[in-house]
């Protein structure tokens, strides 16, 4: 069990898909650091041969057949003003730095 | 009190023969609701259903053609964790804000089915992740009994509802004791379930493996009359049970046979108001009939909170990778690539300690990590389970403190997140183990409520709410 330093927090962040400002990423540090600590008593306990969790009580029921439905309700989940022929019209994201060969907006 | 407030802190069995004898309608009733929530100053709903008053006017028809059950017409609330059909559900989160399901959870479509009607979508901790409901991007929920302190999170939103006679009862979510602690901390009880006992579709998931719909109320009938109301296996939930569910309501009067309860001596090392509790408890329950207490042990409880803490961290990190940011939320300015926006958007649209919590249990499966905390988390829950497997084969049901303390000052602990977690230190057990456990009101400690926590093996709710029933009026 171990603390945590300010280039983890930075990988953990890339990970984790989240962008933290300089302040969030020292008040992490000593956060995530805290907790850590205070988890490490886990270690603390005798888990030789015990299998990890798993539920006994609630044996999962049958599973519903794998085939496709009618999905009725699709109009609610729709902004009209980003719909562009019939897709979801979002602001550029698949283009790479410097390569700008992407359109301004696309579906 | 006033008039319509003791009309809505009445019990369901007390407002459903008012709708019956036709001395209350239900527009009437519902109207005053909302319009008590219209005035609400405790911070208690986000959303409110404009469409409750022609719902209760439905209602109205039915109960006058006699063919009404004994939930139509009567209001409830819902956490905001829940989807509500064509009702706004933001999981109070900022991510959610504009999110308008299409669907209902199904716990809801039951409730609305029975003839209730939803009057508001409650405030909670976002993403259902806290102690205190101080984590919600709507602000907090004040407590009821005295509004310089917190409801408890994470349905804080519920709980204060149901405290502040706005509805009778209502619904939370519960993934580490977020039913249990609010009701401790305002004055009402909230039952948690047995794991697969309710259907979780339609609950925004936090940790699916821990998360389950609780009740608040102010009685245990109203418990039980909603909870075999909302309970039942669902094919839209492969984790909810084809086990049949029991008459709750009707069994809840039934004579008690010899009782056995549990103390666990690791529990009892509380000073203070968990201390003083138990203590009155003991004195208190003592003295009723064919009741006595055993001492026991759950040996693994001091690894309860950390493991709750990385499997909950694990879990949530994973449910939430599904929020980029493209079609909800505020969308980041200044992103050049996908990665940069996803971060952009996830920064700025989750709060301080939904991103934390991300944080951690991105740690905790990260390679090179995974087999010293989630893994090892893992057992240890298994061997928490076992301890209650054992537990229960010598008692009937375990009572300990719901909380450490009473509610706490609004941002008392804000900037400590490992003293916050440190409130759920009694309730997060029962959901590593998947097993049911109630809080009820047991009085006062310096002026402020404090609940009692009653555990049960799994699928006995009946018991629990029969002992509960039971016990709480020696509180009173």
């Amino acid at each position: 069990m171990k603390q945590i330093s300010l280039v983890e927090v930075d990988k953990i962040a890339a990970l984790a898909k989240v962008s933290l400002t300089p302040e969030e990423r020292s008040a992490m540090v000593a956060e995530l650091g805290s907790i850590l600590a205070y988890i490490g008593r886990l270690g603390e306990a005798v888990t030789t041969d015990v299998e990890p969790f798993v539920s006994d009580s609630t044996p999962l029921a049958d599973t519903r057949s794998d085939r496709a439905q009618s999905f009725s309700a699709q109009e609610p989940l729709l902004f009209p003003e980003r719909m562009r022929e019939g897709l979801l019209a979002t602001k550029k994201v698949f283009n790479e730095r410097k390569k700008g060969n992407a359109r301004s907006e696309h579906s | 009190m006033n008039e319509k407030k003791a009309m809505h802190a009445q019990s369901i069995p007390e407002l459903a023969a008012s709708l019956r004898d036709g001395s209350l309608t239900s527009s009437t009733l519902v109207r005053r609701t909302l319009d008590r929530i219209r005035d609400d100053k405790l911070n208690a709903f986000i959303t409110i259903n404009e469409k409750a008053q022609a719902m209760a006017k439905q209602r109205d028809e039915r109960l006058h053609g006699g063919s009404a059950s004994e939930l139509s017409g009567i209001p409830v609330a819902i956490k905001d964790v829940l989807t509500t059909s064509g009702l706004r559900t933001t999981a109070a989160s900022r991510i959610l804000e504009e999110y308008v399901p299409s669907y209902s959870a199904t716990a809801v479509a039951k409730l609305e089915a029975a003839g209730m009607v939803v009057v508001g979508k409650t405030n909670c901790d976002e993403f259902a992740m806290g102690s205190s409901n101080e984590n919600s991007f709507f602000g907090p929920v004040k407590n009821p009994c005295d509004t310089t302190r917190v409801s408890g999170g994470s349905s804080g939103g519920s709980a204060a509802a149901v405290a502040a006679g706005y509805v009778p009862v209502a619904l939370g979510t519960d993934t580490g004791g977020s039913v249990r602690l609010p009701a401790s901390f305002c004055g009402v009880m909230g039952l948690k379930p047995t794991y697969g006992r309710v259907s979780r579709y339609g609950l925004i998931a936090m940790a699916s493996s821990l998360d389950q719909v609780g009740i608040f109320s102010h009685t245990a009938y109203d418990s039980a009359l909603i909870l075999q109301t909302i309970a039942g296996h669902d094919p839209h939930d492969a984790t909810s049970s084809t086990r049949p569910v029991e008459e709750y309501a009707a069994h809840l009067e039934a004579p008690l046979s010899k009782i056995t309860i549990g103390v666990p001596r690791e529990y009892l090392s509380e000073a203070g108001a968990a201390g003083a509790l138990m203590q009155s408890a003991r004195e208190k329950l003592g003295g009723i009939k064919r009741v006595s207490f055993v001492d026991i042990s759950l040996p693994h409880t001091p690894y309860a909170l950390a493991a709750y803490y990385i499997c909950m961290s694990s879990e949530a990190s994973a449910n939430l990778a599904r929020y980029d940011g493209i079609r909800y939320g505020s969308q980041p300015d200044g992103a050049e690539t996908l990665d940069e926006w996803y971060r952009a958007a996830r920064g700025r649209n989750f709060g301080p300690e939904v991103r934390r919590r991300i944080m951690l249990g991105t740690f905790a499966l990260s390679s090179g990590y995974f087999d010293a905390y989630y893994r090892q988390a893992s057992k240890v829950r298994a061997l928490i389970s076992r301890d209650f497997e054992k537990a229960f084969s010598r008692v009937d049901v375990i009572l300990s403190p719901t909380s450490p303390t009473p509610a706490f000052k609004l941002g008392e602990k804000v900037s400590d997140p490992l003293l916050m977690y440190l409130s759920d230190i009694y309730t997060v057990s029962a959901n590593l183990a998947g097993i049911p456990a109630i809080s009820f009101p047991a009085g006062l400690h310096e002026d402020l409520p404090v609940g009692l926590q009653l555990m049960g093996p799994a699928w006995s709710e009946t018991l629990l709410l029969q002992a509960t029933h039971r016990f709480a009026p020696s509180f009173v």
